[in-house]
């Protein structure tokens, strides 16, 4: 075999039916694909084989009325749309912008409430760092350690920690 | 065997390189040029894939649009037609799939806008043949991937290497495809071939 075209002949040629095994290249050869030498072997392939000859002249009918054949014109109006795209573009990009900023500050106000949230039971007085819990039914005096301080500083005569204490140093007068 | 890709540095090109950097240095006109020469291809390859001239005018605008971001990307390496062909492949795929999923959505009332589609599985093609042939349907009667290598070559006459740059695929896939589109096509139009 002259011709090496594996993707074509695994998948699209049945040999065993007698196809002629350069028939896979007709559609190639009518594009121009071919490198010159094989350009030039099926053109001395093709006055000889009927089969392979008809093939070109369906693939030419084909693209004849695929080239003869009616797409919708563009119309006026979209062209001169596609030429206001330019116009617009600073526009669409202001907007990416602006939605960017929106989600890039959404996302750092996101970050900045589960911070809080996490930190909080690390503050004097925050949930979880009271030594008063649910279930203890007595009322909560936030002054009761340090007066007992104070009181038990009294009588033993030491130099007393409340804040109206004078301090040992002061001068008395 | 088709021509094997060249093993050299491709060469730039320095037209649609010249132009590109117009655009980016802020040239109006360039952008004008840019859309004059090539609306037309992008149009007729956009309505060939979607079937649709609201869509394919949606799409191709959307395309200018992507372009005109991006055109500082654009090194010359392949065409400028090439570089906004892909623009259109990629997104009319996108284009074409979220339309499929909005087609599943009402079970019993099938959109308008879904005839194209719906024609990938009708084999009707003698309306399609009559006194003038209706190019979009008989490119309706292929499945997408055969539709869009034949539109790529007989709409636009790009070489296998141009096609295969613009659906990312090798070369030698896309010499097959247009095969089988072809064998395809002339099964469905044998009544108006030799």
């Amino acid at each position: 075999m002259i011709w090496n075209f594996p993707l074509l002949l695994e998948a699209d040629m049945d040999v065993s039916q007698g196809e002629c095994p350069y028939r896979a290249a007709v559609s190639s050869f009518h594009d121009g694909e071919l490198d010159e030498p094989r350009q030039r072997e099926l053109q001395v392939h093709l006055r000889r084989c009927a089969d392979c000859a008809l093939e070109l002249k369906r693939l030419e009918a084909l693209s004849s009325m695929l080239d003869a054949g009616r797409l919708p014109p563009l119309s006026p109006t979209a062209q001169r749309r596609f030429r206001n795209v330019a116009a617009f573009a600073p526009q669409a990009r202001t907007i990416r912008l602006a939605r960017w900023l929106t989600a890039a500050a959404a996302a750092v106000f996101l970050t900045a409430s589960i911070q809080l949230w996490i930190h909080r039971g690390d503050r004097p007085g925050g949930a979880g760092s009271g030594t008063q819990t649910v279930d203890d039914p007595r009322p909560h005096d936030p002054d009761e350690t340090p007066i007992a301080d104070w009181s038990r500083s009294h009588r033993t005569g030491s130099p007393a920690s409340h804040p109206s204490t004078l301090p040992a140093s002061a001068p008395a007068r | 065997m088709i021509r094997t890709m060249s093993s050299t540095q491709p060469s730039l090109h320095e037209n649609d390189l010249a132009l590109a950097r117009r655009i980016r240095s802020g040239d109006g006109a360039a952008f004008d040029e840019l859309v004059d020469r090539f609306s037309h291809d992008l149009f007729s390859a956009a309505v060939s894939l979607l079937g649709r001239v609201a869509d394919a005018e949606d799409l191709v605008q959307d395309t200018l649009l992507d372009a005109f971001r991006r055109i500082g990307s654009y090194e010359g390496r392949a065409s400028l037609k090439t570089w906004l062909l892909r623009i259109v492949f990629y997104k009319g795929t996108k284009a074409r799939a979220y339309r499929r999923i909005r087609r599943m959505k009402p079970i019993d009332a099938p959109g308008p806008d879904d005839d194209a589609d719906r024609q990938l599985h009708s084999p009707h093609t003698a309306a399609a043949v009559e006194s003038k042939v209706d190019v979009m349907d008989m490119l309706a009667t292929l499945s997408t991937e055969h539709r869009e290598v034949l539109v790529l070559r007989e709409l636009q006459k790009m070489s296998y290497d141009e096609i295969a740059e613009v659906l990312s695929l090798p070369p030698g896939t896309v010499e097959s495809r247009i095969f089988r589109a072809r064998q395809e096509l002339k099964k469905r139009f044998a009544g108006y071939l030799p």
